[in-house]
């Protein structure tokens, strides 16, 4: 077996975790929000200047709503989405989490670092 | 002993849907970051002002457009709305102003797009309906030659049925000031409509 | 029609105001001058013609909906406006931290109490309370209530509908309940 680095972008996390979190019951869409991680990274994490996500490959547009940042082998992901008006909003955010750091786990050799989950909306179905 | 049954019921009662409710309702709970009840506003009142905006400015695409910025608008500015009862006169005066900014910038020559002109209502005859198809027509064109404030004087008054205080305060003026742009309106549109004849 | 501008409206060369022709015109009785000026007549045909049209114009709503996305297209729009808002206390996981809007915590409050018969909640607000332990808020409540209903037992049953709800539904103690009937409604015939 050959020996090299698999490196995987943070597009890609991201839309795992968006494609997972839509996927969990009770979750009826993302939410766009300015994240604390983004503005943690400042202008960069939104796709300006230097953007530590835009280096080179624009293969997958910005996830609205997920932001994800790989350091070595660790990723650190957030979720801003809305639940679905009459759930239990902790049990399904805790529900989209859980499955948020199983498929990431899933998807390379890093750690997960974090899952943050935002529940910025409760809405009908 | 209180039990709630949320999770284990299918179908909750909802309570009257959102779109009974009065517009003081939807208001106060879209100031609070309810989007339902926006939505329900939007429902509501989204059709009357792109009407208006399509008659004001002779182009539907446009007048997608300005509808859709007088809602952003108007959810940036809930928290700022005087009263919650007068939110319809208030989306209006939104639509208006933005419509004829729209108008001062444009080029002078805006010439009604024959598309804009739809069938008219079925009528007794064939003749009838292609008379009153014509003066519809008549109408139309007669309509964009009036300035853009006696345009929408007209238009506020004779088919968004909007009371003369209530466009005085959309259009920043007198109720006296609207009815004399109104009666001025009258008259030249009744002119033209005489040519036509 | 040939009209003249005065002071506050338009003169026929006859002299008729405009107004006053059009107020007859609508009214369908034209006085005597009217009936017998030829210009009045004419200027009375081109209202007539006038009033059919706008009556054409109003009715013409159909073929002027505006199209079926738009109002997906503006809550797009909207929601993409949403400032962001105070979280409710943070629930910490193993796996990192939930956190919960305070706006979102409003909507299972105003569900909750729609519950109630006769209740139709308004404003409501939830606010993290600094002096009591974490996970503790304070609600503030506006209500309406429909005409007839039993205002005591409506809003007895609103406080322990909401805080159920808060507890089940959003995660999070309702230390307190303040509500304020703000209007009577009364069901549409």
């Amino acid at each position: 077996m050959s020996v090299g680095r698999t490196v995987v972008e943070p597009p890609v996390a991201e839309k795992i975790a968006a494609l997972t979190a839509l996927a969990t019951p009770g979750v009826i869409r993302l939410e766009p929000s300015i994240s604390a991680l983004a503005a943690s990274l400042g202008r960069r994490a939104l796709g300006g200047p230097g953007s530590w996500r835009g280096a080179g490959n624009g293969a997958l547009p910005p996830t609205a709503g997920v932001r994800a940042e790989i350091t070595e082998d660790q990723v650190t992901v957030e979720v801003a989405l809305a639940v679905e008006l009459g759930r239990s909003v902790p049990v399904v955010a805790a529900d989209a989490q859980q499955r948020i750091a199983d498929a990431l786990r899933e998807l390379g050799s890093f750690a997960v670092e974090s899952v943050t989950i935002l529940v910025v909306d409760v809405d009908q179905g | 002993m209180v039990t709630t049954q949320y999770e284990t019921q299918s179908r909750a009662k909802t309570g009257p849907p959102s779109d009974t409710w009065a517009d003081e309702t939807l208001v106060a709970r879209a100031r609070d970051g309810d989007t339902r009840a926006f939505e329900a506003l939007v429902r509501r009142y989204q059709g009357p002002i792109y009407r208006l905006a399509v008659r004001m400015l002779n182009d539907a695409a446009e007048a997608e457009d300005v509808t859709q910025e007088v809602f952003v608008t108007a959810w940036r500015r809930l928290p700022g709305i005087q009263d919650d009862k007068a939110v319809r006169a208030w989306l209006y005066r939104i639509a208006t102003n933005r419509c004829l900014n729209i108008l001062r910038a444009r080029k002078p020559t805006a010439p009604l797009q024959e598309e804009m002109i739809p069938a008219a209502n079925p009528a007794t005859s064939p003749e009838a309906r292609a008379e009153a198809h014509e003066r519809l027509a008549a109408l139309r064109i007669a309509l964009g030659q009036l300035t853009a404030e006696q345009r929408a004087c007209w238009l506020l008054r004779e088919v968004e049925e909007l009371s003369y205080a209530e466009i005085a305060t959309i259009l920043h003026t007198t109720p006296q000031a609207v009815r004399g742009r109104l009666a001025r309106a009258r008259a030249e549109l009744g002119e033209a409509m005489i040519s036509w004849q | 029609m040939a009209v003249r501008e005065v002071d506050d409206g338009y003169q026929l060369p006859c002299g008729q105001d405009a107004a006053v022709l059009w107020e007859h015109v609508a009214a369908g009785e034209l006085d005597e001058h009217e009936l017998g000026c030829p210009h009045c007549q004419a200027a009375a045909e081109g209202f007539r013609a006038l009033r059919e049209a706008s009556g054409d114009l109003a009715e013409a709503d159909d073929d002027l909906a505006p199209p079926r996305d738009l109002t997906e297209r503006i809550m797009r729009a909207v929601r993409t406006e949403r400032r962001r808002d105070a979280f409710l206390p943070v629930v910490e996981t193993g796996l990192g931290p939930i956190r919960v809007a305070a706006q979102a915590a409003a909507v299972v409050v105003r569900f909750a109490a729609d519950q109630a018969p006769g209740v139709a909640a308004r404003s409501c607000l939830v606010e993290q309370l600094a002096e009591e332990p974490d996970g503790w808020c304070a609600v503030r409540l506006d209500l309406t209530l429909r005409y007839g209903t039993d205002g005591m037992a409506a809003v007895a049953r609103v406080r322990e509908l909401v805080a159920a709800a808060a507890r089940e539904l959003a995660g999070f103690e309702a230390a307190r309940i303040d509500i304020t009937v703000v209007d009577i409604w009364q069901e549409q015939a």
